[in-house]
């Protein structure tokens, strides 16, 4: 993991001292609620339904023991004993008092954790694949990447009032794991004819009002020029960006008025002044970074373990906890584990501080002192041996994290929705909970396969309902909570976005309208296939027709 | 309003005219855009003009006439507008303006660092600004992260500036 | 004209609070309310006074019960004066 050297610990340490000074300006009316919500934004600070709201970043989603016991005793002692993930990788607290934020920032910046930029109209946290490091399909560690596009965006001078949010997505992989293409910014990691490590870009992906897939911008960016290239990109945005709606402010909307080629062009000219100039990193910068990135110290194992084996044989539930939720890693003997935050009937992305601290503990034990956090609001330990895996579903048990539902429909995304949040139209966390439960039978589960449900409370889309195979949108509809239905979404390599379905549904009529497009699928599904292919092969057709007769 | 610059509040001994007529009056002078583009070769012998830069208007506009203006006026209609931060960097960097360049609009204390790294030396600000609490705010980060319109050296060449001046003593 | 009152959250720890006779209350029953559109006009201009003490006041409209109790119409409104229906062991309704 990156450790802070003194210059990074000092920033943010000054950081929170300067919370403090705004605070106390704010308490003491020298600023204006006006001028002060630009600033507690930038520090994660939200103004909620009930309470103010504190957003820490997780940067790509990575986070040492270490840090996940500081969040406990955050959710601890200054918030309700728990904390949400979310699918950009961050943390959100719920209840934290305005004169308790700037301890919080304190007490996160002895473990190297802030909330800086993690709201506001600046570059937010950049999200990486969750598996980074030890996926199988991996070309190289795109956490490398991240952390340095994390110092080059942090307190970017240029950059801090952009026309709107700016979300940056890296990954390193075959699979795209972290949904690049709906990001502002999307990168991957590919080889270039030589051999060496370089960059596809892609811009202008986003969710929310208006959602779009995005273009790809450069075949292939040399490493050295990544932050003249960003530069350039976010420069044109913030000069050209529209401002005058605060729905089109995104690059998005830029790109797609002007175009891919149009967008393209300008960026290369740009980039074309500053591409020689004191951006291009030192090779030193790159291996400082590249080395604190170093693999841990795996053992030497054989890629099959049969003590692993035996154990998955003897436990029927130790054999399906395996199935779904533990990933191939790329070293023999290891495997990645992942601990879904969705038990049937819970809220997804929810954790208690016992849950975090176990978390922690299990993550010393089992896997380097690592976590992380992946954008379908669950947590990964990456790396953990084959032989350790069954003491650590046992271990989970004991939490009550060992749901064995990764990437099943019990595995849903939901963003907070009315039950928080000040902008929604409805509720997601109880469509969620409804949904888990009535699908809470393993063997059914199993059998529908792998599939995603995605909910938002309102059209921002927090909760990527747009890229979810079903995906479900909380409205408002004279008064009632009202969710309209979205298929064929996809949030990989293969990003598309869902189409609705056609009228939505009351809330009490809603699981069963999901029920009924499971139902479907399992009456026409051909041997293996998947609901997404499915839905690709037929359309939605035999959908439609089930869920409103064939009119 | 005062002007913020050199760490100090001076009183601003520019006026901000809209006519060809007011801009000849001795005097420094602040004209729109518009007006030195369509009288740039009669404004062209005053020593003192600066020109209001509208913020979506193309820096390019000025990159010719750099050596004729002594001053360039940015606009933030808000706070939360930051297409200057952009232009004074162009400005900056790009056409090596060295004449003053001013911020204009609602900026506030919580911003001076961000102006000063883009290039922007004068802010205008009200006659009561407290400015201890600018100068704080600009002092307040020992390290950047990124190089701008300053010569403050970023973190990724000052970590190995350090090391290598500790291995040459 | 429906029944209005004035809420906003407090400045220094968020919580919910409703504009009174002489200040401002974490309860509901406590809230001035206004009948007509002036009274909440001077309700509005008041609470904006306290732009020290509370952010972003404003208007939501309510019903009197049978038992003099107010209640807000709208179910957004609702839960801010009760807590997360999928906690009620936080917020206000856990009191
Ligand atoms: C609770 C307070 C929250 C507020 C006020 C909020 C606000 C918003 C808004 C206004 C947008 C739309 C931006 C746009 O279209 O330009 C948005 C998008 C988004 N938010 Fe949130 N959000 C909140 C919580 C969350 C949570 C809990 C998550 C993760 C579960 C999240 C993740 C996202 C994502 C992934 C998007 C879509 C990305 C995109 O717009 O391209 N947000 N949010
Ligand atoms: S999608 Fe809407 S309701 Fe859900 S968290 Fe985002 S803003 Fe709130």
């Amino acid at each position: 993991m990156y450790v802070y050297d003194e210059l990074d610990r000092g920033l943010v340490n000054e950081r929170v001292e300067e919370f403090r000074d705004q605070v106390s300006r704010r308490i003491s009316g020298e600023l204006t609620e006006e001028q002060f919500r630009p600033l507690r934004l930038m520090n994660g600070l939200y103004l909620q339904l009930h309470a103010y709201m504190l957003r820490v970043a997780v940067p790509y989603g990575v986070l040492s023991s270490t840090q996940m016991r500081k969040l406990a005793r955050i959710a601890r002692v200054y918030d309700r004993g728990y904390g949400h993930f979310t699918t950009r990788q961050n943390i959100q607290f719920n209840w934290p008092k305005l004169e308790e934020t700037p301890d919080i920032l304190a007490e996160l910046a002895e473990v190297e954790m802030h909330a800086i930029q993690t709201s506001g109209n600046c570059i937010r946290n950049t999200t990486a694949d969750q598996f980074a490091g030890a996926a199988a399909d991996e070309l190289e560690d795109p956490r490398i990447w991240c952390e340095i596009i994390r110092q080059w965006s942090t307190f970017h001078p240029e950059f801090t009032f952009l026309p709107r949010k700016f979300k940056i997505a890296v990954t390193g992989a075959v699979s795209d794991r972290a949904a690049i293409k709906v990001h502002d910014i999307g990168i991957v990691l590919v080889q270039g004819a030589d051999g060496e490590v370089g960059f596809e870009i892609w811009a202008g992906g986003g969710l929310g009002r208006t959602p779009m897939i995005a273009k790809k911008i450069r075949e292939f960016l040399l490493a050295a020029d990544l932050l003249s290239y960003l530069e350039a990109m976010l420069r044109v945005y913030n000069r050209f960006g529209r401002r005058d709606n605060k729905y089109k402010a995104r690059i998005k909307i830029l790109v797609h008025e002007i175009g891919a080629d149009a967008y393209r062009d300008a960026v290369e000219a740009e980039w074309a002044d500053i591409r020689d100039g004191a951006l291009a990193l030192p090779a030193q910068e790159i291996s400082r970074i590249r080395k604190a990135f170093t693999p841990p110290a795996f053992e030497v194992l054989d890629a099959v373990s049969t003590a692993f084996e035996a154990r998955k044989f003897e436990d029927r539930g130790f054999a399906r906890w395996v199935a779904s939720n533990v990933r191939r890693h790329k070293v023999a003997g290891y495997a990645i584990a992942n601990i879904s935050l969705k038990p049937a009937g819970g809220i997804p992305g929810d954790a208690t501080a016992e849950q975090m601290d176990a978390v922690a503990e299990y993550a010393d034990r089992w896997s380097f002192g690592e976590v992380r956090v992946a954008h379908e609001q669950n947590l990964v330990l990456p790396h953990v041996r084959q032989d350790d895996l069954y003491d650590l579903w046992l271990a989970l048990g004991s939490v009550e994290l060992d749901a064995p539902n990764i990437g099943t429909l019990g595995d849903i995304i939901a963003c907070p929705g009315m039950d928080y949040c000040s902008l929604a139209t409805a509720r997601s966390i109880p469509v969620a909970q409804q949904i888990s439960e009535r699908f809470a039978d393993l063997e059914r589960l199993h059998d529908i396969g792998s599939i995603s449900l995605n909910i938002s409370g309102c059209i921002n889309a927090c909760g990527h309902h747009h890229v979810g195979n079903i995906g479900i949108l909380g409205v408002d509809k004279k008064g009632e909570e009202f969710y309209q239905i979205t298929l064929g979404g996809q949030a990989d390599e293969n990003a598309a976005i869902g189409r609705i379905i056609g009228p939505g549904f009351a809330s009490d009529a809603i699981v069963d309208a999901i029920e009924t497009i499971i139902e479907t699928y399992l009456s026409v599904r051909q041997d293996g296939e998947s609901f997404i292919a499915t839905l690709n092969r037929l359309g939605q057709t035999p959908f439609k027709e089930a869920l409103y007769g064939t009119a | 309003m005062a002007l913020l610059k050199n760490g100090r509040l001076i009183q601003d001994r520019w006026t901000t005219v809209d006519t060809l007529t007011d801009a000849l009056k001795p005097g420094g002078v602040l004209v729109p855009l518009d007006l030195w583009l369509a009288e740039r070769d009669t404004l062209r012998g005053k020593s003192a003009v600066g020109v209001i830069l509208p913020n979506d208007a193309d820096p390019d506009l000025l990159a010719d006439d750099d050596d004729r203006i002594a001053a360039i006026v940015l606009t933030f209609p808000s706070m939360v507008d930051g297409r200057a931060f952009s232009q004074a960097r162009l400005i900056r960097e790009r056409f090596g303006f060295d004449g003053e360049i001013r911020a204009r609009g609602p900026v506030i204390a919580d911003q001076y660092l961000y102006l000063l790294r883009c290039g922007v030396d004068a802010v205008e600000v009200p006659d009561d600004t407290n400015v201890e609490s600018w100068l704080r705010n600009a002092r307040r980060f020992s390290t950047v992260y990124q190089p701008a319109a300053d010569d403050r050296v970023p973190a990724y060449r000052r970590r190995h500036l350090v090391a290598a001046s500790a291995i040459a003593s | 004209m429906a029944l209005e009152i004035i809420t906003a959250n407090r400045l220094g720890d968020g919580l919910v609070i409703f504009l009174t006779t002489d200040g401002w209350s974490a309860r509901i029953g406590d809230a001035v309310v206004s009948e007509s559109r002036d009274e909440t006009a001077a309700l509005l201009a008041r609470a904006e006074a306290d732009a020290g003490l509370v952010v972003g006041p404003y208007e939501i409209t309510v019903e009197r019960q049978a038992d003099g109790s107010l209640h807000p119409v709208k179910y957004r409104e609702t839960l801010r004066t009760r807590g997360p229906s999928v906690r009620t062991d936080l917020g206000y309704q856990a009191a």
